[in-house]
């Protein structure tokens, strides 16, 4: 029976070796109806498995915040990015050459916006 | 607590948030992510610079990039930014594009002018923390010299404190609020 979305996971703990020692019994109809019935199956990296812990409880308090902005699509790898590179092709320069870039945007930035001044209050809150 | 973030902090934030399902992350991919958070449930206020600010609106559609802008206030250039700007450089040596990011964090302000600088500015930036911090006296001195003859409140105006991420997060975590150095 498939589960509905927005239904609680069970909870129960087999361990993914069990399962896929399983998996690998199935014929290809099987495998092709497990991808079905899992979809992000056909997203998921194999990297993703090397993920630490750590790393995967900092996404999920990230993703839960990206949630709220439904009408803002993910970045996603051919995307435009910066500079008329994609995301991809941005993110996969070396890390000078992405620094490279950024720091240049952030000069163009500034010098056009040279002469903004921000009005401050006589009795702004200062940094002590 | 406010805290100012370098322009590097932001590309490795979308960096980690692009990656972070997909690969393992670097140490500072998650140490700017980590510091995000640890700031966000601590109540730090943060800040993006102006200039940030004007390039992540054009990629204001992606998600992982409005959860930033969602998250930080701009911080722009107020009255004698750009004098304490030529002043850091004059005493530093630092190239103008970080000199001007450290004087936002003495000489910056919110949309709304109800603050005057930030406590700290985190960087992943190292030649730009040292080449500060072995001026600090001078800078304290200089700005001394010219804080005293500024109206209000920019006679108050104080140094920040420079960190890099993991220096910041340690601090946060020890639940250490920093104190500026002027």
């Amino acid at each position: 029976m498939t589960r509905l979305a927005n239904e609680p996971a069970p909870e129960f703990s087999v361990p993914v070796e069990q399962v896929a020692r399983l998996i690998r019994h199935f014929d290809q109809r099987q495998k092709a109806l497990l991808v079905q019935l899992v979809p992000e199956l056909r997203t998921i990296r194999p990297e993703a498995a090397d993920i630490p812990v750590e790393q995967d409880v900092l996404l999920t308090y990230f993703e839960r915040k990206r949630n709220k902005w439904q009408e803002c699509q993910p970045l996603r790898g051919d995307d435009p990015f910066l500079t008329g590179l994609t995301v991809a092709e941005f993110f996969a320069l070396p890390e000078e050459e992405q620094a490279r870039l950024w720091d240049q945007a952030h000069a163009e930035a500034w010098r056009e916006l040279a002469g903004c001044e921000q009005s401050v209050q006589a009795d702004a809150l200062p940094a002590r | 607590m406010r805290c100012l973030l370098d322009k590097n902090v932001l590309r490795y934030v979308i960096a980690g948030l692009y990656y972070g399902r997909l690969r393992p992350l670097s140490s500072l991919e998650m140490s700017v992510l980590s510091c995000w958070r640890a700031a966000e449930e601590r109540g730090v206020a943060l800040y993006i610079s102006l200039a940030s600010f004007h390039i992540l609106q054009r990629l204001a559609g992606y998600a992982e990039v409005r959860v930033l802008l969602d998250s930080a206030q701009v911080f722009s250039p107020t009255r004698y930014h750009t004098r304490w700007t030529r002043r850091i450089q004059e005493t530093t040596g630092l190239a103008r594009e970080d000199a001007a990011m450290i004087a936002l964090a003495s000489f910056g302000s919110d949309p709304r002018g109800r603050i005057l600088g930030v406590h700290t500015l985190v960087t992943c930036d190292q030649p730009m923390v040292h080449g500060y911090l072995d001026k600090l006296p001078d800078l304290q001195r200089r700005l001394r010299a010219m804080a005293i003859q500024l109206p209000a409140p920019f006679h108050q105006v104080a140094l920040p404190r420079l960190a890099t991420p993991d220096e910041w997060l340690a601090e946060l975590k020890e639940g250490n609020a920093w104190k500026n150095p002027v």
